[in-house]
């Protein structure tokens, strides 16, 4: 059953310039490494499979996969482009199964007419060699056969084939289903379940046309017509309550599995459910307090203005006394009246009176400095703006006194609170203290609350709608689960007892008379159905012996892989829950570790498929086909790669894997000295295989771009 | 896990032990790639061999009845 590659050639194909013969890698069953630098031919080597099984090349210009036969041009050599009037742009690959050896030759032909390149179709061609007799396959629908079935089978190229990053959905494991699916690809089981299916369908056929027969051949025996009627009436029953068991069971699976998945959640959901009850309060809480705080801020401001007692007038106490002086002062010092109460303007003590002042325009000389004064001179004009002044106020006498007075008045009332102030601005200081320091004793309770959530893995923002959910739907799964186990004993029950009529029935019909050819058909149904009870009971014993060698021989390479890791990937736990295999990954007190889609890394991604392929149950315990890799080794790390040489050979019959990481492009022998100590593990039989490197002699464009290898392990 | 395997896994069963005469403490005799003269065998090969080459229900059918002379 087992494929394995003999030969990878191009011709023309990228960078792989020239014919077949000058660009063979010659393979063997163990590891077979293709040594290179960036652009130096590691992934046009994977693209060469690609064309072959899907018709597809990865295209580095768009970051995805490419029609093929759209990018022929792309995937013809710039050298040949550039120089050769007439080429061929191809890939052979020779592989052995089944003790044929098949060649599949890939390829289309090009011509250059004065720069002008064309290409006809990609053309596919398959010979098989058995018994020494080259056999070529013309039939379209044959080749592809042999490249779907034969070479590398369709359901297995997820695992055969990794590239980049689709690595990352090798396995799903944070889907118990899609993890559940790979092993029953990997392990086989799911040809087993097919088995099991063919030969209940078939027991029953057989049964059918047995009854059929016997019903014919019965024609005229009225009791015999009727216990056949009977017969076939319990069966009919029987067997779609088998059917309606079967669907339930399903469903009771997928409640559990469901359940299962929940049950790693529901503790902490329904504790985050308590949790933000508590959270909620105390939220409360504090908007309660910020609240207060806001309103003693607010009345704060009205207090200093109060007309009661305004605490703006703090420490004034004094102040009016002060102001009272200072008023008189003032009154005293800008106003005075005269006889009839009018208020008079006042010149400096010493001023010259009215008649000094008419004299002084008379003579015509300022008196004050002896100067001169001649009449409507600027100093004889001011003497007389000085004597004309206006002597009484025209306007509405302005009574400061009394303004005054009624300021004194009003603020003498607040002589008694002002002492009082202190004590109410005291008091409300200490009662917005008191609240604040609540509030933060609230605020650090609240924080640690959120703690306790964020370690129950939740947080404030977003999960309390999912907790209620999967509060809800655990409730619901639960009931599904009690009312299809009810459901499924209840028809137990119904088929025992439908059983035992049935064989009283099949009692009465074995005493008549049959004739010998309804005789055969009875033996065939009941030889088919012993068949179908062996095969069913062996499903059961293989299923259970899978588990436990699943698990155990699992555990073995996910350790051997990860060994020497700094972090433990945990445990692998296999269990049968009716026809499927659960896996879950536990720690080391048995707690199941959650989130694993994310938490996993590449390298354990693939740690699982190894070990799921290498604990087959069978005498072969390896994967039948070739593992070829152009997955980015480096993320892994020396460790995981000097374990992955190590243990793959022991997983994979062949696998051919493209690196960089063993590569030195300033070594004489580009290796480095990683890539030394794997090359003699490999010379000296420790790691069974080949070791290519590639190299690029000259460094230019990619017209001129051409990768030579060297083995170094012939 | 291939036919040949779970062939070799039935073969193991206490039930077609019993069914063929065969004691518990033996082993039955029979070989995937040969012919055999028991029918059961023949009716397992048939069923495993339709299961891995996708053969249609009703070609697996005939293969049966071809062994019953029916």
């Amino acid at each position: 059953m087992a494929t394995i590659i003999n030969s990878v050639a191009f011709e023309n194909f990228y960078n792989y310039y020239g014919r077949y013969e000058q660009n063979e890698y010659k393979f063997k069953p163990g590891i077979n490494i293709i040594n290179a630098d960036n652009n130096m031919g590691k992934s046009k080597f994977y693209n060469a499979f690609m064309w072959i099984l899907q018709d597809q090349v990865y295209d580095s210009d768009i970051k995805a996969f490419a029609d093929a036969n759209e990018s022929l041009t792309k995937m013809a050599s710039g050298k040949a482009k550039s120089e050769d009037k007439k080429f061929k742009v191809g890939v052979k690959v020779v592989f052995t199964n089944n003790n044929k050896i098949y060649t599949i030759e890939k390829y289309s032909n090009f011509i250059n007419r004065n720069g002008e390149i064309t290409h006809g179709p990609s053309v596919l061609e398959i010979t098989v060699n058995e018994n020494n007799g080259d056999t070529p396959i013309d039939d379209s629908t044959e080749k592809q056969e042999i490249i779907n079935r034969v070479f590398i089978p369709l359901a297995l190229r997820n695992y055969a084939l990794l590239q980049g990053e689709s690595m990352d959905r090798l396995v799903d494991l944070s889907s118990k289903k899609a993890l559940s699916d790979t092993i029953d690809t990997l392990a086989g089981i799911s040809i087993l379940k097919g088995i099991c299916e063919i030969s209940r369908k078939q027991s029953k056929k057989a049964d059918d046309l047995y009854q059929d027969k016997d019903s014919e051949n019965s024609n005229n025996d009225t009791a015999k017509q009727r216990d056949i009627k009977e017969r076939k009436n319990k069966n009919d029953l029987i067997e779609s309550t088998k059917e309606e068991i079967e669907n339930d069971q399903d469903e009771l699976n997928a409640a559990k599995i469901e359940k299962e998945e929940l049950d790693a959640y529901i503790s902490n959901s329904s504790k985050r459910t308590e949790i933000r009850g508590r959270l909620d309060r105390k939220n409360l809480d504090i908007d309660n307090e910020k609240n207060s705080i806001i309103s003693i801020e607010s009345s704060i401001t009205k207090r200093i203005f109060d007309e009661d007692n305004p605490w703006l007038l703090m420490g004034l106490i004094d102040e009016i006394d002060v102001f009272d002086k200072k008023r008189e002062k003032h009154v005293g010092d800008v106003a005075q009246m005269n006889n009839e109460g009018a208020l008079v303007i006042m010149l400096p003590e010493g001023s010259p009176d009215t008649s000094s002042l008419e004299r002084m325009l008379k003579n015509e000389v300022c008196e004050v400095c002896g100067q001169p004064a001649a009449k409507h001179s600027e100093a004889w004009e001011h003497i007389k703006m000085i004597l004309d002044r206006p002597k009484k106020i025209s306007t509405t006498r302005n009574n400061f006194g009394q303004f005054y007075g009624f300021l004194q008045k009003s603020a003498s009332s607040y002589s008694r609170v002002i002492p009082k102030i202190d004590d109410s601005i005291e008091f409300v200081r200490n009662r917005l203290d008191e609240i604040k320091e609540h509030l933060e004793e609230l605020e650090t309770e609240r924080e640690e609350i959120l703690v306790e959530l964020n370690n129950a893995g939740g947080n404030e923002e977003n999960s309390e709608k999912k907790d209620k959910i999967i509060t809800s739907d655990y409730g619901n799964l639960i009931n599904t689960i009690s009312s299809k186990e009810r459901e499924i004993s209840r028809k137990k029950k119904d088929i025992a007892l439908w059983e035992n009529s049935l064989s009283m029935i099949n009692k009465r019909l074995n005493s008549y008379k049959k004739n010998t050819e309804t005789q055969k058909y009875e033996e065939f149904a009941l030889l088919m159905k012993n068949i179908n009870d062996v095969i069913n009971q062996t499903k059961d014993e293989i299923f259970d012996r899978t588990i436990v060698a699943l698990e155990n021989e699992a555990n073995k390479k996910y350790e051997a892989l990860t060994f020497g890791n700094q972090s433990s990937g945990g445990i692998l736990k296999f269990e049968r829950n009716h026809d499927v295999v659960n896996v879950s990954i536990r720690d080391v007190q048995n707690g199941v570790i959650t989130g694993l889609g994310t938490g996993f890394q590449r390298m354990k991604q693939l740690a699982i498929v190894m070990a799921v392929i290498s604990s087959k149950i069978g005498n072969e315990k390896k994967f039948d086909y070739p593992f070829i890799s152009d997955a980015p080794f480096s993320e892994f790390g020396e460790n995981f790669i000097s374990n992955f040489f190590r243990v793959a050979p022991n997983v994979f019959t062949q696998s051919i894997i493209m690196i960089k990481e063993l590569y030195d492009s300033n070594a004489n022998d580009f290796l480095t000295a990683f890539g030394r100590r794997v090359l003699e593990d490999m010379k000296s039989g420790k790691i069974p295989g080949t070791f290519y490197v590639n190299v690029i002699k000259e460094k230019t464009d990619t017209t001129g771009l051409v990768t030579l290898h060297k083995c170094y392990t012939d | 896990m291939d036919g040949k395997e779970i062939f070799n896994e039935i073969l193991k069963s206490p039930k077609l032990k019993e069914l063929l005469g065969v004691p518990d403490s033996e082993e039955i005799n029979e070989d995937y790639d040969s012919l055999s003269s028991r029918k059961e065998i023949a009716v397992i090969k048939s069923i495993i061999q339709g299961q891995i080459q996708h053969s249609s229900e009703d070609a697996i059918f005939k293969n049966l009845m071809k062994l019953f002379d029916l």
